[in-house]
């Protein structure tokens, strides 16, 4: 009874493992050397604002969703 | 328009909704490109009065890159910052925030709330921004 529960419990330590950030089937495996922008690049993007004009404290607020084609 | 804005009582925000291709998404990472070296509404000017057919290579990497070079810009900061696709993230989360918030289409807007879709007559604008002044100023 004891060993089959040791196992149970290695068994379990395993897919807590794979879930919690060990390789899987299907995930990308990271690559430095990629195309990927670099760290710093995506917290300049993730910082950038959304452009705008005039004042912050503005009554009326426009936000306008265009494609330049 | 622009005295709404200069008297403070309008505030105008883009959001890309670059859903017509490939150069769509580009334009709009162009633009982000030139919204780093602080000149975002300039480019987006001459985006503008650069349309030309769809996909047809009118914002082509190489076109996109003379259109910062006519605007005086540091070409290899855009070059490279293009080259990179660091805004790609940010254009294609713009999307899919838009049509989160049921947008459609363009042009779109969205006035205090309000939405309104399709080439908007001036006076309508003014209409519509007339009217939410009202209600702030009577809340």
């Amino acid at each position: 009874m004891r060993h089959w529960l040791l196992r149970a419990g290695l068994v379990l330590l395993a897919l807590a493992t794979v879930s919690c950030g060990g390789p899987s089937v299907g995930q990308r495996a990271e690559d430095p050397a990629g195309d990927e922008p670099a760290e710093g690049e995506e917290q300049a993007a993730v910082d950038l604002e959304h452009p705008s004009l005039g004042d912050e404290d503005a009554p009326v607020v426009l936000t306008e969703y265009a494609d330049y084609q | 328009m622009e005295s709404y804005v200069e008297n403070g009582t309008l505030r105008i925000q883009w959001r890309d909704f670059a859903y017509l291709g490939q150069e769509s998404v580009k334009a709009a990472q162009a633009a982000r490109e030139a919204q780093e070296q602080g000149s975002f509404w300039e480019y987006h000017d001459a985006l503008y009065e650069n349309q030309g057919s769809i996909n047809g290579g009118t914002f082509s990497d190489e076109k996109l890159t003379e259109l910062a070079r006519g605007l005086g810009l540091d070409v290899e900061s855009f070059e490279s910052g293009l080259a990179s696709g660091r805004y790609e993230m940010v254009v294609r989360r713009d999307l899919q925030e838009a049509r989160e918030a049921g947008i459609q289409g363009t042009p779109s807007f969205i006035i205090n709330g309000q939405r309104l879709t399709g080439p908007i007559p001036l006076e309508d604008f003014k209409q519509v921004i007339d009217d939410e002044l009202r209600k702030t100023e009577g809340a």
